[in-house]
This record gives structure tokens, sequence and C-alpha cells, in this order.
């Protein structure tokens, strides 16, 4: 690269309230045009390494050393009405959640103007047409009219195109885009991957791009920083990081990434599930066209929202079935609906070939404690008050399976078959990392012994390398008990590492089934093919939207109405179907 | 196996609430005005030097001297011994008042919960409908009916604070009850009590608390102005709101007599709310913060 870079970053150091270190030493620098990606698990200080260059650090945190050149000025230096100039004129920011980055009450057009009227001094009206310039380069259809909706009115991938217009509406000459596509479906993240590379493509604007997905490293990234408990483990271009990588932190986070286009296929069963289904043996669960319908809005406008139907699918002993789909697909619903959590309309789902919905009371309890269910968020799904202990020995003595001492020595049994020590049983969950939560989470349900376990994303709260220790023992237990597991994910690389069978879901079907290698590998349906193709590959060569370059906007998410969302925020829909690319 | 690899010590113990609430300035205030008003309620009996009913213990409407520290009333009772004594009607009335509505919102709250669909919807808008009467309206109907007394006072501001109670901790529960962790439970097989008991009511603890500590202060204020207003304590009980509304004939020539009470009142209630600020801070991060 030629000149000075962009931005140069020295020795940062940041330290918490306590004087602990939370980053040491980082440096790196970014030249114009340029995409850095700063890859890290969490608690690994890439996102406070951010911050502290536009001075939004926590208040309790403090920049203890270091230097970041940007412009002429020390950016670690600067006061508040300084920064204040630089924030969103000279660098822009994009957030994870574009819901909670944009203001709910205030109309896009309001938040959209803001930034002009205040660091250009343009007036009301030439405001909102540079907005309107910007929201169409984004590709968002009709932007005069999206100026008078509200945040809740937009798809997730929609907000986030906003969102990278405000940044965008001041051509700023650096963009901090912070896990800018971690809370959005595979479909739209290869979007916003894309309009990324254009902007950058376009304008020349360099990308500070904080991430914790080896795929979108890969997919956007010139040169990459690996962050660990705030040190570099190393720094260098994508090509060298992916293929030659120095780092033992490096490689153990390459090879933590589950890879959806090739690999291993989990062990064993497939065959005895195979078998199973032929010799006439009830499947653990079989659902027969089930379908499970919503109303949605207000008192007025009545909407019927059809978030399951007519799905039929089966489940054999020590098989797993992964249902994948994006959001609004139903996935979760079904999964909801077998656990009982959930009525259905019609069809019916048998269990070890048992109606749950013509049982009652008692029949109904028993019948219950052959399912159990691991939640996505191992924060929200254990007692916060109560003792993990406790939570794991609850469902055996409310099935009255054990109760006092006993159940309180079984759930110390668990603790240790899930890789936990006994004494975790006298922590409360808060004293516990994610990963071990999740552990706990997955002592309860297999406690009871069950027949079928739902998994409703287990792992995509975790961090690579937890995932992927949480999936080794899901798999080591499942064998042995010989389990039958509904696996919900949106996540093909973790589908293909543990599922036998798949199912794709699309607005509440499903599109296609069979072996994860047969669907996986030669998709007949168009969904699953787009689905597939979204799919970051953890293979810089194989990347599709680094260079920027020549990308045809995709418009695909124009104008689709968050189909999981309220119900309420209808946008008129175009061209708005996934499937077609 | 590898597991290992991410079992890390558990994270520094948190120093515990009480030590939290009291290293906060507001919640050492809080806690010392709430200590000096129980030690009143239980050592003022013998501390006091005068009877606090005793007529003519010196001559009437003296200034504060060191015979009488604050005074005496238009009866000649000595006005200290009076404000002493009302400590421990005070404490009586704020706890009795407040257990009444807390633990009657609280058990409303759960029905309404727990019968999900209309018969919950259907007790939450009863609720509704008496919070839209303001407290001591209500409070006033109560005691036309019973009778003016003390006991017919606290019971009164008790039943009207109850949707207040209740409105809070059907939605501190109804936020739990979305939580996954109520769901595992009711897959584990939970019944709706066991969830009521063992889940919500454990989680909401933290809140309600906090609330009914602040709501302290709210039931000693409605019931003085009841007794103020002549509804509440009858003479001679040393009540403070009855000794500020005695006092109010004597304002020119005896300020001090409203002034005493007066201090007395609004202390304990800044000590109460001072206390339940502290107690939110204290308790809500540590337990429920992730």
């Amino acid at each position: 690269m030629s000149g000075a870079p962009l931005l140069a970053l020295d020795g940062l150091s940041i330290a918490g309230g306590h004087g602990q270190i939370l980053v040491e030493d980082v440096g790196f620098a970014i030249n114009p045009g340029e995409t850095l990606a700063v890859v890290g698990e969490s608690g690994s200080g890439k996102t406070l390494t951010a911050l502290s260059l536009l001075g939004l650090l926590p208040e309790r945190l403090r920049v203890t050393g270091g230097a970041a050149r940007f412009g002429g000025q020390d950016l670690l230096r600067l006061d508040d009405s300084a920064l204040q100039h630089v924030r969103g004129a000279a660098i822009g920011m994009v957030f994870q959640e574009p819901m909670s980055a944009l203001n709910p009450v205030v109309t896009i057009g309001t938040q959209m103007t803001e930034a002009l009227r205040i660091h250009r001094g343009l007036g009301r009206a030439a405001a909102a047409a540079a907005a309107i310039r910007a929201l169409d380069l984004v590709h968002l259809r009709d932007p005069a009219g999206l100026m008078r909706r509200y945040p809740h009115q937009l798809s997730g991938g929609m907000r986030q195109r906003v969102m990278i217009a405000g940044a965008m509406v001041l051509e700023p000459a650096l963009l901090i885009a912070d896990e800018p596509t971690t809370a959005l479906d595979v479909t739209v993240q290869m979007q916003i991957l894309r309009l990324l590379a254009e902007m950058k493509a376009r304008f020349g604007t360099a990308i500070l791009l904080i991430t914790h997905d080896m795929g979108v490293v890969a997919e956007c990234a010139d040169r990459v920083v690996v962050l660990r408990q705030g040190r570099m483990q190393e720094t260098g271009p994508v090509g060298a990081i992916f293929h030659a990588p120095r780092a033992a932190y490096t490689r153990t986070l390459l090879a933590a990434v589950p890879r959806s286009d090739a690999g291993t296929t989990p062990p064993a069963v497939r065959s005895a599930a195979a078998g199973a289904a032929g010799t006439g043996t009830p499947p653990v669960l079989a659902i027969e066209r089930v379908s499970r319908s919503f109303r949605a809005g207000g008192l007025f406008r009545r909407k019927h929202h059809v978030a399951v139907d007519g799905v039929s699918l089966a489940i054999a002993a020590g098989e797993t079935l992964a249902l994948v789909g994006e959001s609004g697909s139903g996935k979760t619903t079904l999964g909801r609906a077998v656990l009982g959590l959930e009525e259905i309309d019609a069809g019916r789902i048998l269990l070890d070939g048992t109606d749950l919905r013509t049982t009652r009371g008692a029949a109904r309890q028993a019948l219950r404690r052959h399912v159990q269910i691991v939640f996505q968020d191992p924060y929200a799904s254990l007692d916060p008050r109560m003792k993990v202990g406790d939570a794991i020995a609850e469902p055996l003595t409310l099935l009255g399976l054990l109760r006092g001492a006993a159940a309180r020595a079984r759930a110390r049994a668990l603790l240790q078959e899930v890789g936990l020590p006994a004494d975790f049983a006298d922590r409360y969950p808060h004293q516990l990392s994610g990963g071990q939560r999740q552990r706990v989470a997955i002592a309860r349900a297999i406690g009871i012994g069950p027949r079928l376990l739902v998994a409703d994303e287990p792992t995509s709260s975790l961090d690579v390398s937890v995932q992927a220790h949480v999936l080794d023992l899901m798999a080591t237990l499942q064998a042995r008990l010989g389990l039958a597991c509904l696996f919900i994910s949106h996540d093909l690389a973790i589908v293909r590492r543990v599922a036998h069978r798949v199912a794709v879901m699309r607005a509440g079907r499903v599109v296609e089934t069979g072996p994860v290698d047969a669907v996986l590998d030669r998709p007949q349906d168009p969904y699953t093919r787009a689905l597939i193709a979204a799919v970051p590959v953890p293979d810089p060569n194989r990347a599709r939207c680094r260079a920027g370059g020549l990308v045809a906007p995709t418009g695909i998410d124009r104008g689709v109405a968050d189909a999981a969302g309220t119900g309420r925020g209808v946008v008129p829909c175009g061209a708005a179907d996934p499937a077609v690319r | 196996m590898s597991a290992a690899v991410e079992i890390v010590a558990a994270p520094p113990r948190e120093a515990p609430w009480i030590a939290r609430l009291l290293r906060a300035p507001g919640g050492a205030i809080g806690a010392a005005l709430i200590l000096l008003l129980l030690f009143s309620a239980l050592f003022g009996d013998a501390l006091v030097p005068y009877s606090p009913t005793r007529m003519a213990a010196g001559r009437p409407l003296l200034a504060p001297s060191l015979a009488h520290l604050f005074g005496t009333d238009e009866f000649g009772r000595d006005e200290f011994s009076r404000v002493l004594a009302g400590a421990r009607l005070t404490l009586m009335v704020g706890l009795v008042a407040v257990g009444l509505s807390f633990s009657a919102g609280l058990i409303v709250a759960m029905l309404a919960v727990l019968a999900r669909g209309w018969r919950g919807a259907a007790v939450m808008r009863l609720m509704d409908v008496l919070f839209s009467f303001t407290d001591t309206l209500i409070a006033l109907a109560c005691v036309a009916v019973l009778g003016a007394s003390l006991q017919n006072a606290v019971l009164a501001v008790g039943i009207a604070a109850i949707p207040f109670y209740a409105r809070t901790a059907h939605a501190a529960a109804l936020v739990e009850r979305g939580k996954p962790y109520c769901e595992a439970a009711a897959v584990a097989g939970a019944g709706p009590l066991r969830l009521a008991l063992r889940h919500l009511l454990p989680n909401i603890m933290p809140v309600m608390i906090v609330v009914a500590t602040m709501g302290v202060s709210t039931a000693i204020l409605a019931t003085a102005a009841l007794s103020f207003l002549g509804l509440g304590a009858q003479p001679p009980m040393p009540e403070w709101g009855l000794m500020l509304a005695g006092a109010r004939s004597y304002m020119e020539r005896a300020p001090w007599l409203m002034l005493f009470p007066g201090l007395a009142i609004a202390l304990t209630v800044l000590g109460f709310n001072l206390l339940g600020d502290a107690l939110r801070d204290a308790i809500d991060p540590g337990r429920r913060g992730r």
C-alpha cells in the first residue's frame, strides 16, 4: 500500500474500574480502502478497542496507554467536542443489533437527517434529499417512503441497511462495523456483507470489521488481527492467517469453526435410524401434518399468520434431525409444539406412538418425561435464584423419580457427566460461564432419561471454541443414551456436524428433507440452494465479497416484511422471494 | 475430556448485598434513620422523661428548654415524650399497612398470572379500576364504613394500596413467566403452583422488597394524613399526624409543636425512601444482571 495508513493504532491499553487490564498493547494500521478484521471471542477486547477509537468506552474504563493516529490527530487524546466532529463525519459506525441502535420512536428520516444537519449544517430539505440518496445507495426500495417509517416496521436486514446508509451518508473515510451481521439470517448476512464491499469499492472507505465469525472474515477481510483476552495473538493478510496461522490460538479458532461445505458427519446410528424406520418400530417422535397459526394484528386488523403449515416428520431413536430455516420459518414453533408448550391446530404429534393431545393428567405427565429441551440462551433458561444443583434435581423430584438427598446426589453425578465439577451444584447460574450454563441445561434435560431432546439453537449464543465442546458433549451423550434429537438451528455448518437428517423449513412448510449429505451437497429445492450459497465459507480463496469490485446489488430483502415480526410491520412486498436469486 | 478448557475459576465473589447497601451514602443514611426510629420504638418507653399522655407535665405551650426538650403542647404534655412514643405507632402503622397490601397484592398478582386467559385479565382489570381512585379516596371510604380509629385507618391505607402492589408484582411476574427458565420448569413437569412459589416468587422478590420499602413511607404519610383529618388516631394518642392537627391551632404561638412531629414524619419517610433506593441498587445488578 502506498502512503501513510488512514488509521495507525499503536500500543493501545485499556484498564477496568478495578485496574484489571482488559486490552494490552494492541496495535494495527488500516490503509485507505482496506478491510481490517479484528477477530476474537467474547472477552477478547475487540469491541472495547473499537469503542476506544470513538471515545465511547463505558464510564469505568480508561485508556491507559497508546496512540491512534487518524488524520493528524490522536483519537485517544481528543476531548469530547473534538471527537464529536470525528464521529459520524470522518468515522462511521454500524452496530450489531440494528433494532436497538435505531431509536424506536423516531422515524428513519429524522434519524438519517440528524447527522447531516449537525455535521454538515444542511437545511431540512437538503438533508432529506441527501438521506434519500443514501437510502437509495444501500438498495432500499422506495427511499422517500421509508423516511416516514419507524424502525419496527422494517425487517432486520432493512434496518441494517438503514444503519449503513446512516453511516455512509457523510462519506466517512473509515467505517467501524461491530458484528454487523451477527443478528441476521444467513441470506441477509450475505447481502449486508456484499453491501459493505460495494461501499468500500465505490467510496474507497476503509472498514474496521469486528467479528467472531471466521467465515465472515474469510469473505470480507484484507487483513486480520486476532485478539484473545485483550492481547494480539497474530496479525497478517487474510490468506496467511487462514493457510499458515502462526499463533496456536488462531489454529484453535480455525479448527473450531464447523464447515458446512465439507467435513465429517456424525458417527454411526445413521444406519440404525434407517433400519428402525424400515422395521416398523414406531419412531420416537412422529409429527403428522401439524399446523399452527396465530392471530396477529390489532383490534381492527386481524391477520392470520400461519407459523407451521402441514408439517410431517419422524425421528428414530439415536437419530438427530436438524430443522433448519431462517427466522420466522416456523421451526421454533414446531419445536415448542413437540414440547407441549404450544397448542396445535391440526395434525398429530406422536411420542413412541402415543398422541400427546389425547392424553391427560398423569399419562401426559408420564409422556412429558420423555421429552426435554435445551434452550438457546443459557443465561435465561436457568432460574437465576435457584442453585445449579437444585435446578438439575428439580425434574427428578417433580416426576417423583428421586427425592431429597438422592436427588441431590444424582444432580452432582449429572454435573460430572457433562464435564463439570460436582461442587458446581452449590453455585448460582450467574457464577458460571455461558458454556458451563449450557452444560448445566443439558444435565438437567438428560437427568430424567428422556427419549427425545429438543435443542433449540443450543450453541448459537456461545463462542466457537465453546460451541465445539458443547456439541461434542451432546453427541457423546446421545450415542450413549440412544437419544433422539430434534436439533433446531439456522447454522448449516453446525447442522452438518451434528445431524443425521435435515429438514429445511420455509414459511411454515418443509421444503426439503433427507440425509444431511444429500441435502447439503445436492440440494433439490431452490430455497435450500440459496440458503447454502449464503453461508460464509471460512476459506479466503473462495470468498465472494472481499475484493469488493463488481458485485451486483441483489436487492433481495428489499421490502420484505419481517415474517417473524409483530405482524404489524406490513411493508409492501416487491420481488421479495429470497429463493429467487 | 476437553471440557477442562472452558472451566474457569468462579468469578470473584461480589460483596454481599448488605455491604453494598451500606457503602452507598444514601443507604447508610437511610439505614441510620430507620435504626433511630427502631430504637425509639423499642426503648422509647424507658427513655421518655414524662408519660406521653400525662397532662400538665409542665405549663401549656412552653418553648423548648432543657426540662422540655421539644416544649409542651396545649395541655402541658411533654412534646419530646410524645414524639418519641409516636415512633412505635408510626412503625407499626407502616409495617402493618404495607404487610397487608403487599401480601394481598402478591396473592392477587400470582392468581392472575397463573389463571391465564380471561380470568387473569378480569382480576387485573378490577385492580385497574381500583387503581384509578386515589388512595386517599378509598381510605376515606373505608374509614367512613368502619369508623374512625387508628386500626381502621391502617386497614384502609393497606386496602387502598393493594392495586399498586398487585400491578407491580403482576408486571414483574409476567416478565419472568415469559423467560425460558419458566418454560424449562414447565417441561420438567412443574405445575402452576410450584411455578409460582418456587420460580416466580423468588425472582420477583427483589423488586417487590424494594417497592415495599418505599411503600412504607407512603403508608405512614397516608395514615398521618387520615389522622390529621381526624379519621385515624383519636386523642390522646401520641400519633404524629394527630399531633400536627392539634398543633395547627397554635401555629403562631408555638410553632415548635408543628416542627417536631413534622420533622419526625419527614425523616422517617426520607429514611425509608433512601433505604429503598439503595436497596434497589444493591440487589439489582448482582443477581439479576448478566
